[in-house]
């Protein structure tokens, strides 16, 4: 697989990424057998995201969704990453904070 | 680390991590991205080394030979190589991690025939979703902190106390000392000075032998006296 670099946003960023490579965490609401699947993003943006296969299984709660941009609410999942279960609830708040440090800073890659 | 593995892989160690002078300062999280734009050796980054690296990521690929596993490793910024080595009396030994799904590695870096790799030391799954935005914060953390550190002077590390007066008065008194003569200080334009019972008041953090003793100390100092009576003081 060749590998594209990808931004990983929230809700309220898929607009500033329209068309581009992306990962996104997202819960899964409802019925996640259909091609086209509902699901909440950390600060809490409806999306709806187009599969090109569906998941296989019984998916986490929260999944990262990497794919590309395709409208304000929707994304083209490439392929859906599940998590390991664990006792552990998932901290959407900091990952959402996270995203908006990642999204915020300059020069990453600099090193002196 | 480097001392116990390198004979074995003198081929495949770059020149920089046989110099003894880099002082390298231990485990760094790091983006693929960082390690492939990073020079040959210990990872640097803001004039810190790191003789160790920890990357998580999603297992891309797998390949198993007699003597190691090579894993492709991708986070969302890039692929990189990493292997495994198996070891010689358990070559059944081996990490507990599945293709697609996420891992994090602790290794080294080496430089293969130009291109980044890292010799894995420890292998797990991730143990959930909280454990990537962990990593993720980790990473942000220590690379901005680096920069921090690199641009403290030795003037940064003054006490405090130093900091807020420019009086050389004030030079070398303790945090306590200071506060008791900057609310003496704070009563200058007034004919008597500071009473006792006020800097008792305004100070009720420092015990009440302390604050004689501060005074005591002061006094003797001819930082301080006495005005209308034993009781109230003024700065020189």
């Amino acid at each position: 697989m060749s590998f594209e670099p990808r931004s990983i946003i929230n809700g309220k960023l898929l607009r500033e990424f329209m068309g581009k490579n992306v990962s996104v965490m997202v819960k899964i609401e409802g019925d996640y057998t259909g091609q086209i699947i509902k699901a909440k993003t950390t600060d809490q943006v409806p999306v709806r995201i187009s599969l090109s296969e569906p998941i296989g299984g019984n998916p986490t709660d929260w999944v990262e969704v990497i794919g590309v941009v395709s409208g304000a609410d929707m994304l083209r999942a490439k392929e859906v990453i599940m998590f390991e279960e664990s006792n552990q609830e998932f901290d959407s708040e900091s990952h959402n904070m996270l995203v908006n440090i990642m999204n915020n800073t300059r020069d990453f890659y600099a090193t002196g | 680390m480097n001392d116990t593995f390198g004979d074995q892989f003198n081929t495949t160690a770059s020149a920089g991590q046989a110099q003894p002078e880099q002082k390298s300062e231990g485990i760094v999280p790091v983006f693929v991205q960082q390690v492939m734009c990073a020079e040959e050796g210990n990872f640097q980054m803001w004039g810190m080394t790191f003789n160790m690296v920890t990357i998580v990521g999603i297992v891309r690929h797998m390949e198993t030979s007699s003597t190691k596993i090579t894993y492709t490793l991708e986070d969302h910024t890039g692929q990189i190589e990493a292997h495994y080595w198996l070891e010689e009396d358990n070559p059944s030994k081996s990490p507990d991690v599945m293709v697609n799904c996420y891992a994090r590695i602790y290794g080294s870096l080496r430089q293969h025939s130009g291109k980044k790799t890292v010799m894995i030391f420890r292998m797990f799954s991730l143990s959930g979703a909280n454990e990537l935005t962990t990593h993720l914060l980790e990473v942000y953390t220590a690379r901005y902190k680096a920069e921090r550190l690199s641009q403290k002077r030795p003037s940064d590390f003054m006490p405090m106390h130093q900091e807020h007066t420019d009086n050389s008065n004030t030079a070398g008194l303790t945090p306590h000392q200071s506060a008791v003569l900057q609310a003496i200080r704070n009563y200058m334009d007034t004919e008597s000075g500071i009473s006792m019972t006020q800097l008792h008041k305004s100070l009720s953090y420092i015990p009440g032998n302390e604050l004689r003793e501060i005074i005591e100390f002061l006094v003797t100092e001819g930082i301080i006296y006495t005005s209308i009576d034993a009781e109230h003081f003024l700065s020189t």
